[in-house]
């Protein structure tokens, strides 16, 4: 890819850019973005590269890791002309879990306005509930709202009188040492000279790169199905309420498709996942063959496989899949759903017919989730770059946030990412 | 696309990285013991360590085994134990620092012996008891004495196999009768070789090829354990092998005819099996199910069964397959009552590779670590996670088969 730097480019110092760093089963990503200095976001590329010593969304294999994603960042400073000091980091594993707590507190401001002490007593009161394992560490609390006395939703009530505030956060966690184990691939001494600023759970950056404002009030199911992971963040109301990752991915239908076809390469299992790959059986499937080739596949003879046997294959597993998800997402409360739509991302989301299925599973509405946002680069919005570019847009969300706090303006946009 | 390479990164069929490797050694004991492991050097198979130990330096001068251990010299003056299991005894006692150190860093060590004699029947169970207490699994391979050889004999190999079952985690035991009349005569005769030994090397190289090579199912160290480690019972063992276009009646037969598990009555009462299938790449799912449906039938519904088939790209249109299977009851410890189960313990499932797997899944609650769950997918592709275990179900096995889908026949 060549890219030419724009003069405002190269005035700026490298530190203005916003790198969000997405190390994922199958493969890395890292996408670029800079905010322009009328404050929107505009995003300059993207570099994928294969990934290696990642299982199932974690680090299993370090060495190998780090020597990937110094790779994946080399290269991705040279492709862009420019050097990354700051990333933003996904982090995913079987081990992260959630829960959405509520708080109260009496209002304490003057007047019985509500204060930023309030604010802050009523968060803490809310995230306390969580009450971790010694094991566990907290990855985000996430407010999701307020209200006064039982009164109306409030997204910020600093101001407002009353005696009770109450608050909701959703509060992401995981374990101790396994959250650390990504990060600790990007120290200075194995390999990538970066520093990590912040470690966002990926469930939570797709979400933050493909949904509008509107989809977060309206109600929206995030899943990323990744090669190794399946992460889903469930909004309600303007927030996250119920997110989880089930470590099932791409590499599970590889898998299949070897062990139901017999096929002995791995290379090859994937190959007929990406070019032959559905999970709704489709009446004209029926005696349609797919045909690898000697060429094909060095050493093999001739090999020929059903389509509807493929397509098999991958649709109980994916309907499994998502069957699970729904399980655990309606598990509570069933009912409330309408109008929420499904989103989803991840590079097992272009598999054919998988919006038809997640749509009869859930019920719901369904659409391939594709990063929206910023300015350019068509090649980011594409499903598996939703971790990616949510945690660019995570960044400049943050830095704005930061932005109009120093200038002493209200935190609005802060309130759905802070801490 | 990095398709089409040559070498597939986590392929079946391939050998296990060295650090995983099971470490195993094989030790003959005694005459007999020690010609059964001659016979695995004249095989070829130097891919495990050998140890001959006897009391007779003669006989441990003629064997060819590199790796050699004289024990009781100072009773025996080398001139063997004279048919006496106590002298056999006090041999492996008077050298048991030596067979210490030989016994030590291993994960699996199989004793061969023949029993009836002296060294054999007395020696067997002090090196067993040693190389447990080093941390080794065994697993004793021993033959009884022909009928013809009379009963003090027979006594004397009782008394020895009593204490072999006592100090080893599981003895194979087959008497010589048996397999001399199954291998018949003339076989025998013509290829220059006893069935005793061949049935040890058989059953040695083909244990090592389970643990050894990956396949998409994997049967590993800890299946293994789990079907040697049990409370009485039997140990029974299996092998056979076909090529052509009968291969899977001629490797059930094979199999199905070992001395052990030729009695139909004995199999029916299997707590649980080890069945490990080795084919070429064009082997089909329908041949693998035709296979599986016979296992499952001789086995009996009860059986508690794991499958391990393995891709060998040498087998092409070839199968063989070997069956471990067990009589005994799952070791109940402290920790298992408590409702903890240990290693010992395999779940219950269908035998069935394409019966839904619910029946063991469900009701079991969370996932236990250290339980052998059945039917577990390849550690090839995820290797080195957790397994994803969800309500009891083992998802990394191919949702197509827990869910019982045919797929269409070719
Ligand atoms: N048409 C396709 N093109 C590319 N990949 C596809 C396609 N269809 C399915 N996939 C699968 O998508 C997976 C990769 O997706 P993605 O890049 O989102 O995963 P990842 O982030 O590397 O993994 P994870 O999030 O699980 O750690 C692979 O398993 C790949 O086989
Ligand atoms: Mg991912």
């Amino acid at each position: 890819m060549s890219w030419i730097p724009s003069l405002v480019n190269l005035f700026r110092r490298d530190a203005d850019y916003l790198v969000g760093l997405d190390v994922g089963t199958s493969r890395i990503k890292v996408a670029v973005g800079q905010e322009r200095p009328d404050g929107a976001l505009s995003m300059i590329g993207r570099h994928m590269t294969e990934s290696e010593g990642i299982r199932k969304g974690e680090v299993q294999d370090q060495k190998r890791a780090c020597d990937a994603i110094a790779r994946a960042l080399r290269e991705a400073e040279e492709n862009f002309h420019i050097g990354m000091e700051l990333v933003e980091l996904a982090i995913t594993g079987a081990h992260i879990a959630a829960e959405t707590h509520t708080g109260h507190v009496g209002v304490r401001g003057e007047g019985g306005e509500v204060n930023d002490a309030d604010v802050q007593a009523a968060k803490d009161s809310a995230s306390s509930c969580a009450q971790l394992g010694s094991d566990r560490t907290m990855i985000h609390v996430v407010q999701c709202g307020f209200d006064l006395d039982g009164g109306l939703p409030l997204v910020n009530p600093v101001g407002h009188l009353g005696n009770s505030l109450k608050a909701e956060v959703h509060c992401i966690h995981g374990h101790q040492g396994r959250v650390r184990n990504l990060p600790n691939c990007l120290c200075s001494k194995v390999g990538a000279n970066v520093e990590v600023n912040e470690v966002v759970f990926s469930g939570l950056a797709s979400a933050l790169a493909v949904l509008e404002p509107e989809d977060k009030q309206m109600g929206a199911i995030v899943i990323d199905l990744g090669g190794g992971i399946t992460e889903y963040v469930v909004y309600r109301n303007g927030a996250p309420r119920l997110s989880g990752t089930l470590a099932v991915g791409g590499e599970h239908m590889v898998n299949d498709l070897m062990v139901g076809l017999g096929i002995r390469q791995r290379n090859k299992a994937r190959k007929l996942l990406h070019e032959a790959g559905g999970v709704m059986v489709e009446p004209e499937d029926r005696g349609r063959e797919v045909v690898f080739s000697r060429d094909e596949i060095l050493g093999a003879r001739q090999q020929v496989y059903f389509l509807d046997d493929i397509h098999r294959i991958l649709h109980e597993r994916m309907d499994e899949t998502l069957r699970i998800i729904r399980d655990r997402i309606f598990a509570r409360n069933a009912s409330g759903f309408d109008g929420v739509t499904v989103f989803l991302t991840g590079g097992c989301a272009r598999l054919k017919g998988m919006v038809t299925l997640a749509q009869s599973i859930f019920d719901l509405q369904a659409k391939t989730g594709i990063p929206t946002g910023f300015e350019g680069q068509e090649d980011l919005r594409s499903p598996e770059m939703a971790t990616a570019v949510g945690l660019v847009k995570y960044a400049h969300a943050q830095r704005l946030a930061a932005t109009k706090r120093k200038r002493g303006m209200p935190n609005l946009i802060g309130r759905i990412l802070e801490d | 696309m990095p398709d089409g390479e040559g070498a597939p990164r986590a392929a079946a069929g391939r050998r296990a990285p060295a650090e995983k490797r099971v470490r195993i050694k094989v030790i003959g004991i005694g005459g007999a013991g020690v010609n059964a492991i001659d016979r695995l050097v004249q095989d070829g198979f130097d891919q495990v360590g050998l140890l001959a130990i006897n009391t007779d330096s003669q006989a441990l001068t003629n064997c060819m085994v590199a790796d050699k251990l004289q024990i009781g010299d100072r009773i025996t003056h080398g001139l063997g134990a004279g048919g006496d299991p106590d002298v056999g005894r006090q041999a492996a006692i008077e050298d048991a620092e030596a067979i210490e150190e030989a016994v030590r860093g291993y994960d699996l060590i199989f004793i061969a012996a023949g029993l009836g004699g002296g060294t054999g029947t007395g020696a067997s169970p002090v090196i067993a008891k040693a190389a447990r207490a080093q941390g080794a699994l065994v697993l004793a391979l021993v033959t009884l004495p022909f009928v013809y050889e009379g009963k003090p004999r027979e006594r004397v190999a009782q008394g020895g196999l009593a204490a072999l079952q006592d100090a080893a985690d599981a003895v194979i035991c087959i008497a010589n009768d048996k397999l001399y009349d199954l291998a018949g005569e003339e076989a025998s005769v013509q290829q220059g070789f006893a069935p005793t030994d061949a049935f040890l090397s058989g059953g040695v190289r083909k244990i090592w090829r389970m643990l050894t090579f990956t396949g998409l199912i994997n049967i590993d160290f800890a299946d293994l354990r789990a079907v040697l480690r049990r409370r009485g019972g039997e140990t029974l063992i299996g092998f056979g092998d076909g090529a052509g276009s009968d291969k899977v009646a001629r490797a059930i037969e094979g199999a199905f005819g070992s001395p052990l598990l030729s009695d139909p009555e004995v199999l029916r009462r299997a707590e649980c099996a080890l069945v490990a299938v080795t084919h070429g790449p064009d082997f089909k799912m329908s041949q693998y199910g035709e296979m599986m449906k016979t296992v499952n039938e001789k086995l009996g519904p009860q059986a508690a069964c794991k499958l391990g088939p393995i891709v060998d790209e040498d087998c092409q249109d070839q199968v063989s397959l070997l069956i471990i299977a067990s009589t005994g009851k799952p070791i109940e410890s402290a920790a298992s009552r408590s409702g903890r189960t240990l290693d010992g313990a395999i779940q219950t499932s269908s035998l069935n590779p394409t019966a839904p797997s619910h029946a063991f899944a469900r009701g079991k609650g969370k996932f236990q670590q250290g339980v052998l769950n059945l039917n577990e997918v390849s550690r090839g592709a995820f290797e080195g996670a957790d397994r994803t275990v969800v309500d009891g179900e083992d998802l990394d096995l191919p949702t197509f088969i827990r869910r019982n889908v045919q797929l269409r026949q070719r």
